[in-house]
């Protein structure tokens, strides 16, 4: 045993003293906290979910049913945000339609996330000729706007909420996948990975385990604020009847509803649009003070 | 005001903290030292002992926040730096106080040429023209060791060595009447750093420069400095000559040092190397900040504050076990 | 004792845009088992390069590599994973060379299960001998790297190595990145882990003083090649390679009443990329003349003292 009286670790009475650090994670999640916006935006994403899932305790009409009878009021006590051109009320319709345009942004970009992730890291890692596939074929599809991206898949895979998911997620696996790979091409060469080349350690353990999760943290900041950007999208898409189909209440199928009686009736796009805003807004500002949380340059 | 022997650096008990996530850190503690005209002085100690701190805050470079100067004075020529606005000091920085860096490689900006580097520095003190000017910076790299005719390259196209010689350049351009050298042959290999710090010691006596030389290296401050002063979790814990320091130096700390290099010629001897770490600057202990890795410390070092004691001539400690002067006689 | 490793003529090249890089040049040498060879030289010798050659985290262009006297120059996969446990490297950079995700028992974690020095069930216990092996305290079991500092980072570096219980460890400029206070312990701690588990180390450094304290036999290196090689003290107390003997006189001394002139050798490195046949350290020496021009060779002048310069 090495000599205990040179034993550098004693632990020191001085030191006892000291609280043990947080971890990284919570010392994030305590600056994102100080951010006022960040936590406003955070917040309003919470409310948007808790509306999703409380959709039918909270509204008491059906998003669905017609009702000739009270079709195109304005909003009054019994409608909130007025009822549309069959009836429903825009109100009940929105909150439903939470669930479908939540369910979206966030499906389509996890499906940017994690196939960009995988492509990238290959990339990344490999280099030589599967990296120059890999980012070539980034560049097409980057090439091409996403929104009209988005266009073309859908008209090959067909209208659908499913479908409209998938083709939005395509347009964003470029962005992660060059994200990713910009990481592993700087953590590549840190000498830690060349510690765990030393003591055997698998290629697919090295990628997934060693090094990915040093390479996600700008990941997060892009998909949380790409689910506002997916969302405006999928809206971008109703509008020329694409994307997601009546009845089923997404909030850009009800903004292109409402088109059509913007100068007779202002509410029926004007409420689904704020609605919509308002949430993008959210997402976008509690992914800005993520990233500024995770920066560790703006630490002083 | 010209007297070769008076202090015309001046440091009398600085305090300089640092604010981070709520936590204060006591970065400087109570520094006082002086700096005779022509001379030397080194300031040894390790990381985190704020020896960068003290030199940036004498600059006053330092960003605030999250830095703060608490209190204290800086007095250079006679006059306190510390309540200058930033107008004023812009005056003094560079041309009669300067510093140089640490890392070669990121002081100087890669977009620009070397000679132009140099002339800036010499116009913003100057008023002289841009030819003029420029004619001087290729005057000073001559003077560093660098032909004239690369003054029109870029850095990038520098060895390690020589654009320390450029950043060396850069500071003594307009003649300051002191260096403050950060760490400046850390970052170099043994044989450049030798030819560096030939070269500061001809410069210096070549331009008459009084300088103060950060470095946690007791060979290159045997090599270059005339006055030593030795940094611990922001403290002076010992002061005084090279030869007082170095031939019968007193502080456990300073001791420790010297102990824990190893030296050519001991061959494989075991090492003494001093037991623990530096203090967390967020929560020092009381009494002797040095006391918790002490192999002399006792009940009295860690209580209140220890005054730094007079041993001889201009040899000071701050420890408790040291005799001083009087207590000798 | 024999020797644990062998080199004979290992090169290692890097095809740049400029030319072929001669990083590692027809480097022979021999390791002592349980001893350490000190591998000195400045930025762009090749001292890195050469350790990371030998335990194959790259491969070498050229000559052979000898391990306990078996030629692992070109290895299978399967006998590079056997070999890797035998031979293990510490970095210069303790913070670089540890996942800042992990905790020491992460880090510690998989090399243990990997090279069967702990089962599942065993983990617990064997991690924490290997942080009594190493000096830190078991309370900084789930500690991240930047909750420790620079010693205490490269103290765990060093139980990631042991953890594949190597025979063969080459330490790349272990202790140049800490205080000199933290240099002394971990440098302690290296030798007495050498006494207690025979263990034969490559110490690189750029440090003099270092160098001469750990290690028995010392290799200098200049761009690529080693030019002198001997014992510790021969190196000393007779060096005989110009570059050798400039090195030693441009470490400054702490002897304040001695102190002699640094004696500097003008200029800078010349470029490793496509080297001129002959002496690389021509145009800096004093003593040079035509016959320096010719490829040199290391050559035994006196017993166990090699050295590159026909004029020795």
């Amino acid at each position: 045993m090495l000599n205990m009286s040179v034993h550098p670790d004693k632990p020191l009475a001085a030191e006892s003293k000291k609280p043990k650090k947080q971890s990284n994670t919570l010392e994030i999640l305590k600056r994102l906290f100080k951010n006022k916006l960040a936590v406003m935006g955070l917040v309003i994403f919470i409310i948007y979910v808790l509306v999703a899932i409380l959709a039918p305790l909270l509204t008491p009409y059906d998003f669905a049913e017609f009702n000739p009878s009270g079709k195109n009021q304005g909003p009054s006590l019994a409608h909130l945000f007025g009822t549309d051109d069959f009836g429903r009320d825009i109100l009940t319709r929105l909150f439903y339609g939470t669930r479908y345009s939540l369910g979206l942004g966030i499906g389509a970009s996890f499906i940017g996330l994690f196939v960009g992730v995988i492509l990238g890291c290959i990339a990344g890692y490999f280099g030589g000729v599967a990296e120059e596939l890999i980012m070539r074929f980034c560049d097409l599809m980057q090439a091409i706007p996403s929104t009209l991206l988005a266009i073309v898949v859908s008209m090959v895979l067909g209208v659908g909420y499913v479908n409209t998911i998938i083709a939005i997620g395509i347009g964003r696996i470029p962005l992660n996948c060059r994200m990713i790979r910009a990481q592993f091409l700087g953590q590549r060469k840190l000498e830690y990975v060349e510690a765990a080349h030393a003591t055997n350690c698998s290629k697919l353990k090295l990628i997934f385990v060693h090094i990915l999760p040093n390479a996600v943290s700008p990941l997060i900041v892009t998909t949380t604020m790409g689910i506002g950007g997916c969302i405006m999208i999928a809206a971008g898409l109703s509008f020329i009847n694409l994307g997601v189909q009546p009845p089923t209440p997404e909030w850009g199928a009800m903004i292109t509803a409402g088109k059509e009686f913007i100068r007779l009736y202002p509410y029926q796009i004007l409420l689904p649009g704020i609605f919509m805003a308002v949430f993008v807004l959210a997402v976008n500002l509690l992914g800005d003070g993520l990233r500024d949380a995770m920066d560790p340059k703006l630490k002083t | 005001m010209n007297n070769n022997d008076t202090a015309f650096l001046s440091v009398k008990d600085l305090f300089v903290e640092y604010t981070s996530d709520g936590q204060v850190i006591k970065a400087v503690n109570g520094v006082s030292f002086d700096l005779r005209r022509g001379r030397t002085l080194g300031l040894v100690g390790e990381t985190g002992a704020g020896k960068t701190t003290i030199a940036k805050a004498i600059m006053k470079i330092l960003l605030e926040p999250p830095a703060h100067i608490k209190s204290g004075e800086i007095i250079f020529c006679g006059q306190n730096l510390l309540p200058l606005s930033n107008k004023e000091m812009q005056k003094i920085r560079g041309s009669k106080i300067s510093m140089i860096f640490q890392d070669p490689m990121t002081a100087l900006n890669p977009t620009m040429r070397v000679g132009e580097q140099i002339a800036n520095g010499i116009r913003l003190h100057g008023g002289i023209s841009k030819k003029d000017a420029l004619e001087k910076a290729a005057n000073m790299l001559e003077m560093v060791g660098i032909p004239k005719e690369r003054s029109r390259e870029y850095p990038h196209q520098f060895s390690g060595g020589m654009k320390q010689r450029v950043v060396i350049a850069i500071a003594l351009a307009c003649n300051p009447d002191l260096l403050l050298a950060d760490e400046p042959t850390t970052a170099l290999d043994v044989t450049i750093q030798a030819q560096v710090l030939m070269l500061i010691n001809r410069l210096k006596q070549e331009l008459n420069t009084s300088m103060m030389l950060i470095t946690h290296d007791l060979s290159v401050i045997a090599t270059t400095c005339d006055d030593v002063a030795v940094v611990y979790a922001g403290e002076i814990v010992e002061s005084g000559s090279l030869e007082e320091i170095f031939d019968s130096c007193a502080h456990p700390y300073t001791k420790g040092l010297f102990d824990s290099m190893p030296e050519i010629g001991s061959g494989g001897r075991r090492l003494k190397p001093i037991v623990g770490m530096m203090p967390d600057p967020t929560d020092l202990p009381n009494g002797c900040k040095f006391s918790p890795r002490c192999p002399l410390a006792a009940d009295e070092c860690k209580t209140g504050k220890i005054e730094s004691k007079k041993i001889s001539g201009t040899h000071y400690c701050r420890c408790c076990k040291v005799r001083s002067e009087q207590e000798v006689r | 004792m024999g020797s644990l490793v062998e080199l004979q003529g290992l090169k290692k090249y890097f095809q740049t845009p400029r030319g072929m890089l001669h990083a590692v040049d027809d480097v022979t040498m021999s390791i002592e088992e349980g001893s350490t060879m000190g591998i000195v030289g400045e930025s762009g010798c090749g001292k890195s390069t050469l350790g990371r050659t030998i335990i194959h985290l790259l491969e070498s262009s050229g000559g052979k590599i000898f391990f306990e006297g078996n030629d692992v120059t070109n290895v299978s996969s399967s006998q590079l994973k056997k070999l890797r446990q035998d031979m293990q490297i510490i970095f210069q950079d303790p913070f670089s060379s540890l996942n800042p995700r992990f905790t020491v028992e992460d880090t510690l974690k998989e090399p243990l299960l990997r090279s069967k020095q702990a089962t599942r069930v065993t983990l617990g216990t064997e991690i924490e001998r290997i942080m009594d092996m190493v000096g830190i305290a078991r309370r900084l079991r789930m500690a991240y790297p930047h909750e420790m500092d620079g010693g205490r980072r490269q103290r765990v570096c060093i139980g990631r190595a042991l953890a594949m219980n190597p025979k063969f460890i080459v330490c790349d400029e272990p202790v140049s990145a800490l205080d000199v206070s933290i240099q002394a312990q971990v440098l302690n701690l290296l030798q007495d882990l050498q006494q207690e588990r025979k263990l034969t180390y490559m110490f690189v450094t750029h440090d003099l003083s270092v160098v001469q304290h750990v290690s028995k036999d010392i290799s200098v290196m200049y761009l690529g090649q080693v030019v002198e090689s001997c014992s510790s003290r021969q190196l000393f107390e007779n060096p005989l390679h110009p570059y050798t003997k400039a090195l030693l006189a441009a470490v400054p001394s702490i002897d304040i009443h001695n102190k002699k002139e640094p004696e500097i050798i003008e200029g800078e490195l010349t470029s490793p990329i496509n080297p001129e046949p002959g002496c690389r350290f021509l145009k800096r020496c004093h003593n040079a003349c035509e016959q320096c021009r010719m490829p040199q060779e290391l050559r035994e002048v006196s017993t166990g003292h090699y050295v590159m310069c026909h004029r020795v």
